[in-house]
């Protein structure tokens, strides 16, 4: 009961801060509203026994992710919309594709036979410790482990490739 | 567990790091011939182990990660082909000048993450090799960083295809959920097991996974960037996306729809057969209206999938086998067609209008030759490669029981004449030609129009021996299903 009571406030916590994330105008503030995000979905993985992820998950994520968020966000400053109105006809889309969403999983959470979806499941075997991770990386998962470091590869030559005209345009090297 | 059966891709990403270090040597006519010079070295070895291996058993490999099956080294052959030929297009292409190393690297490592999403044996590398394709190409179409145009299609082709892909991974999740396992040939199994095949929660998974690969393969309604980003991208890199791309979008439909998800055939059948209809239409009326040649490849493009997809609406071997084969046609016609685009947009201003090939059957034979055979195999002229692949993909229809879907395809191929065929008057018409400059195409990109062309003729000569070779590579797929 008491493991139903955690889990229902911090996933209270996750939906409520990334609703703050999306409709707060200020970008400082969502970025700072993300943190409780990233935080709840920590504690998600204390309760699944997972305490390695979980400080991984607040080092990595609410700590360094958000602080260059923030970061940039400090670099680049307070830049108003240029033309905020211009959007303002699509906002209706948005709605319906929200609304949509929305019912889907709705019916889908009420509707479902998933065993476990509607009763209280039972503990997992050891998934969150150094040993269990490092075996799933490196003996089930080798390969999307590497895939992955290939897509951040291929991610940083694009930053570097694309930023480095940028400044040679704004009268750089 | 045999790793060496990775080789065609292992040799392929290497090659793709390996051309990212030498782009960036001092010597600079090393640094500009070396990066290319490897690619298509590794991609001919990526060929040649493809067809080595052809004929062995089927294996997995990385538990069950990499599956190699006929499926995947016919597949990868294709791709390391579309590889080679871009990268020829691109040879002296000017936005890559001087950054020759990221061109090439970038274009083998969207080549390597197309091969993982053929052999993706778990929905995780399906979705790895996705993102390791999408990332390259958003980068390489913002290459021309001095055109706006290119930043622009970078751009949208970067959100468009993220939300796609954030549409996609969360169908993938919720699939992982209704059946417990993300490896794909147990999920048929688990999801009978469960007594989940009528659930809500695998239909909705399968919804979002249909809208996301359909922005991956640009079928209508989600087909909204791609004229955008086709007109805006360097052109050999829109001739990549038109081939590849397309190939990985339908290795990723085959492999989930005709495997893992075979068992909820009643529940997709219907929505994917209306959305091949939508887009079968709306693209070829929408390619109608085109003035520029680009625009008219990007809507004909999303025409092609609208045909594919009723490969995939069928449901049947024969509906793989003839999706295997269309692709094949496809990619050679395609092909040809954006190596004249390429040719011509170099020589005169405005070159990629349909203007700009006015008189080119008179002033060059050859290259009208090759524009004609294009045109007429893409809108499925017997004899050729088009037209048989058309014929396989509507009588897979048929025999699915989904003959609305057949007439649909044909009434769509008709429309479709209305603008082929204006290419070809306009390339044969005479008066002054369009004011040719002095500017010599490089020889690469000739070459690659003069195969392609021949292509088109030798894949509908061929087309016993293809067609068993794609049949292999279909029933391989439905071996695995059984195991």
């Amino acid at each position: 009961m008491g493991e139903q009571i955690a889990f229902g406030l911090t996933a209270a916590g996750i939906v409520g801060c990334a609703l703050l994330v999306v409709l707060l105008k200020n970008a400082f503030q969502a970025a700072v509203a993300l943190i409780g995000t990233l935080v709840s979905v920590a504690i998600l993985f204390v309760l699944q026994h997972a305490p390695f992820v979980a400080f991984v998950q607040i080092i990595v994520y609410a700590g360094a992710i958000v602080t260059l968020f923030l970061f940039v966000l400090a670099y680049l400053g307070e830049r108003a919309l240029s033309d905020p109105d211009r959007l303002e006809h699509f906002e209706v889309f948005s709605w319906i594709t929200i609304l949509v969403i929305t019912a889907m999983g709705a019916i889908v959470m009420f509707t479902t036979a998933l065993p476990n979806f509607h009763t209280v499941p039972e503990t997992t075997e050891d998934i969150g410790s150094p040993t269990a991770l490092g075996f799933a990386f490196l003996r089930e998962h080798l390969l999307p482990f590497e895939a992955t470091s290939l897509v951040l590869l291929v991610g940083a030559v694009g930053a570097v490739v694309l930023a480095k005209r940028a400044v040679m345009a704004e009268g750089g090297r | 567990m045999n790793t060496s059966v990775l080789t065609p891709f292992l040799i392929v990403s290497g090659a793709g790091v390996l051309a990212l270090l030498l782009g960036v040597l001092p010597a600079r006519r090393a640094a500009r011939m070396l990066p290319t010079a490897t690619g298509i070295v590794a991609l001919v070895a990526a060929i040649i182990m493809s067809r080595v291996q052809w004929g062995g058993p089927d294996e997995t490999a990385l538990a069950s990660n990499y599956l190699s099956d006929r499926f995947t080294l016919l597949l990868d052959s294709i791709l390391a082909v579309i590889g080679i030929a871009v990268l020829l297009l691109a040879w002296r292409e000017s936005s890559s000048a001087d950054k020759r190393g990221e061109y090439a690297g970038l274009i083998l490592l969207s080549v390597a993450g197309m091969m993982l999403v053929a052999a993706a044996g778990t929905t995780i590398v399906l979705f790895l090799g996705i993102e390791l394709f999408s990332v390259s190409l958003y980068i390489l179409c913002a290459l021309e960083t001095w055109r706006s145009r290119s930043l622009e299609a970078g751009l949208k082709y970067l959100i468009v295809g993220a939300v796609g892909s954030g549409i996609l991974v969360y169908g993938l999740a919720l699939l992982y959920g209704a059946t417990g396992t993300t490896v794909l040939s147990e999920m048929q199994h688990a999801l009978i097991d469960g007594d989940m095949l009528r659930d809500p929660l695998p239909i909705a998974a399968l919804t979002m996974i249909v809208v996301g690969l359909g922005f991956k393969a640009s079928a209508v309604p989600f087909h909204m960037w791609t004229p955008d980003v086709y007109d805006g991208a360097p052109t050999p890199i829109t001739a990549f996306m038109a081939t590849g791309t397309k190939v990985a979008a339908f290795a990723a439909f085959i492999r989930l729809f005709s495997d893992s998800l075979l068992g909820m055939f009643d529940d997709w059948r219907l929505p994917v057969a209306i959305l091949a209809a939508v887009t079968v239409i709306i693209g070829n009326i929408a390619a109608l209206l085109q003035p520029g040649m680009k625009r008219m490849l990007a809507y004909s493009g999303v025409a092609q999938a609208g045909y594919l997809l009723i490969g995939i609406a069928a449901g049947s071997v024969a509906g793989v086998e003839a999706v295997l084969y269309y692709l094949l046609a496809y990619t050679a016609m395609t092909m040809a067609a954006f190596a004249v685009v390429v040719m011509r947009e170099r020589e005169v201003l405005d070159g990629d209008q349909i203007g700009a090939l006015r008189g080119i059957g008179r002033s060059r034979p050859m290259m009208g030759v090759v524009l004609t055979l294009a045109m007429l195999s893409l809108a499925g002229f017997p004899p050729l490669a088009g037209f048989i692949g058309k014929f396989m993909l509507f009588g897979a229809a048929v025999d699915a029981d989904l003959t609305w879907l057949a007439i649909v395809g044909a009434v769509g191929s008709m429309i479709s004449l209305g603008y082929y065929l204006k290419v070809v008057a306009v390339a044969w018409q005479s008066g002054p030609p369009v004011d040719d400059t002095t500017y010599r195409t490089p020889r690469s990109v000739t070459i690659v129009a003069v195969v392609s062309a021949a292509a088109i003729v030798l894949v509908a000569l061929f087309a016993d021996p293809l067609l068993t070779l794609c049949s292999d590579a279909a029933q391989g797929l439905i071996g695995t299903i059984n195991r």
